[in-house]
């Protein structure tokens, strides 16, 4: 299989005010992924996991290191410009990311706009056809934003991701804070969106169950380096580093084999030795 | 795991319980319909459910705290003896924060930014105690010390944006136990954190209602967490509690179509795509004056567009 993109070295450090040292959020990490792979990245808050995704297209410079697109290394402007045509991005705030003056029309259609690829009906119909791939209606590209659920609005950021038909879109968070059943038609329409275009996916989420579900193969990150790198099934089966076991021993899950977590796996904080409230 | 007592003493308990919107009319809209529910010493009860359930209403209703223009109506709510409904504003200022504690989902902006943690929490203390300034720092750096907040004593001066999110909120979890309350209504408290902060919180909460004996409902939307911390779970849909029991019951072996719904759309850490995840998509009931219809199945299919927020009102 083919790789769209690869971080090689990649660092990100930062200079702190009145401070000699700088604060190197992310640590000589490489990644690759390949053409229809869905690749989790996987750590706490803090970790590095949206820095890294956003060196991978650009919006942060890295400090060190190189991006290849199709194992070519990225560096001219008309580069990146390329790059992110193909590597489109999908945010995680479904109400910070679309732009509520801006019909769903002009914001999905926007990069046609920009481009001015085909005619102003051509690209119209390429937004009408979009939305439906999404699961929207054609005739939502009307309305505004602030019309649609959480659920619909990541449904927007996606077609404006997909109308550039990209080989990879990175997925930042973009099934956190959705009620589950939302969540569920977001994680299904991503995997029926890949079979359909062959598009990959960078995953990049705090939630394992998630990760889990999606994900064919797992970085996991941690204070700015990836930890441990594996397929979904043996990440998950054989976990090798102490943190990913521990990330994974966190997980509340109430699968059946794992539902007594409240009886047992509960060790006492602070055992002190009070009373019960006041009688 | 249960509590000394023999027989467990019933902490609050609502009967026909509804919540509506106070628009005026003699047949306001309802958005929680017919409430009943008990808790007990020592017990967890986790409410779940999607947004605009009426799960975060159902827990602001214990501690008479409904936003203006939202009423509870009809029924009963009795917190130990007293009917909750008949108070004083005087009455339930002291009980609020001493009998009956609330810990809510964004610690950030539940705590006060412009006093430190100790100042914060010896309010607490000496707005509902006859205490000190000494005795109150004393139990100050005791309750943050029970919340695994280590060294308290030398740490306790910091502001909130000095620290972490977990360890703001096991901050405001000692707030909310600084004065051994009866009651702790709990609303997504861990919602925001990662998942070894949540495990920590998780338990740490758990440990506390055995030791300390309170009475805890657990508002979530996420299966795992209410399995991880609930006695006994009520499954919400629509204002309505369509199915309770025991949590590992419910989980194991859901009744009601719509907790099978619930459940089988929410990703475990045995799920794959071999095993897709049901999306349980429909519409649900407008709000109105009236139940909806008895088997409130919600009408599955693709149609995610008619789903719209049909108030701002209805929980988060």
């Amino acid at each position: 299989m083919s790789e769209v993109i690869a971080g090689v070295d990649l660092v990100k450090s930062y200079k702190l005010p009145r401070q000699r040292t700088p604060l190197t959020a992310v640590n000589d990490v490489s990644l690759s992924i390949d053409e229809s792979e869905i690749v989790g990245l996987v750590g706490e808050s803090g970790s590095g996991k949206s820095t890294v995704s956003r060196m991978l297209v650009g919006i942060e410079p890295a400090t060190s290191g190189t991006v290849l697109f199709r194992g070519k290394p990225v560096s001219s402007k008309q580069e990146w410009r390329t790059l992110r045509d193909s590597v489109q991005y999908v945010f995680q705030d479904p109400y910070g990311s679309l732009a509520p003056h801006l019909t769903v029309r002009q914001t999905v259609g926007d990069s046609l706009d920009l481009r001015g690829i085909g005619t102003p009906q051509d690209r119209d119909r390429r937004v009408a056809k979009v939305l439906e791939d999404v699961g929207l209606r054609a005739s939502d590209a009307r309305s505004y934003p602030a019309v649609f659920s959480g659920g619909q609005r990541q449904r927007i950021s996606l077609a404006r991701a997909l109308i550039m038909e990209p080989r990879l879109i990175i997925c930042d968070e973009i099934a956190s804070g959705l009620d589950v059943s939302v969540q569920a038609q977001i994680l299904n329409l991503l995997l029926g969106l890949k079979e359909r275009f062959e598009v990959s996916y960078l995953f990049v989420s705090h939630d394992l169950r998630v990760i889990k579900y999606l994900s064919d193969r797992v970085l996991v990150m941690r204070s700015g380096s990836i930890v441990e790198s594996a397929t979904v099934d043996d990440l998950f089966a054989h976990p090798q580093h102490e943190y990913t076991r521990e990330l994974i021993a966190a997980v509340p899950d109430f699968a059946s084999d794992t539902v007594q977590f409240a009886a047992t796996a509960l060790p006492p904080v602070s055992p002190s030795a009070r009373k019960a409230g006041p009688s | 795991m249960s509590t000394t007592a023999t027989t467990p003493t019933t902490v609050i308990s609502a009967r026909g319980l509804s919540i509506s919107l106070d628009d005026g009319s003699p047949n306001p809209p309802r958005m929680v319909y017919d409430l009943d529910l008990s808790v007990s010493a020592g017990e967890c009860v986790g409410i779940v459910g999607e947004s605009g359930s009426g799960k975060s209403l159902t827990g602001l209703a214990m501690l008479n705290l409904l936003p203006d223009g939202v009423v509870a109506s009809g029924g009963e709510l009795r917190f130990g003896d007293a009917d909750l409904r008949a108070l004083s504003p005087r009455e339930l200022r002291r009980l609020r924060g001493k009998e009956v504690s609330m810990i809510f989902q964004d610690p950030s902006s539940a705590l006060n930014p412009s006093r430190t943690v100790k100042n914060q929490i010896v309010d607490i203390l000496r707005t509902h105690e006859k205490l000190t300034r000494a005795e109150a720092v004393a139990r100050a750096v005791e309750a943050l010390e029970d919340v695994g907040f280590a060294n308290a004593a030398a740490r306790m001066d910091a502001f909130p944006f000095q620290l972490s999110g977990g360890l703001k909120q096991r901050v405001s979890i000692a707030m909310a136990l600084a004065c051994h309350p009866r009651l702790v209504i709990a609303d997504e408290p861990t919602t925001n954190l990662d998942v070894s902060v949540q495990a920590g919180i998780l338990r740490l909460l758990r440990t506390r209602i055995e030791n300390d004996g309170f009475a805890c409902i657990f508002v979530s939307h996420d299966l795992g967490v209410i399995g991880a911390v609930a006695d006994r779970v009520l499954v919400m849909y629509a204002g309505q509690i369509v199915e309770s029991g025991p949590v590992h019951e419910v989980l194991a072996n859901p009744q009601h179509e719509y907790t099978r719904g619930l459940i089988s759309a929410a990703p475990t850490m045995s799920s794959s795509r071999a095993n897709p995840l049901r999306a349980y998509t429909g519409q649900r009931p407008a709000l109105s004056s009236t139940r909806p219809a008895s088997e409130m199945v919600p009408v599955s299919g693709s149609a995610e567009h008619t789903v719209r927020r049909l108030t701002g009102g209805t929980a988060q």
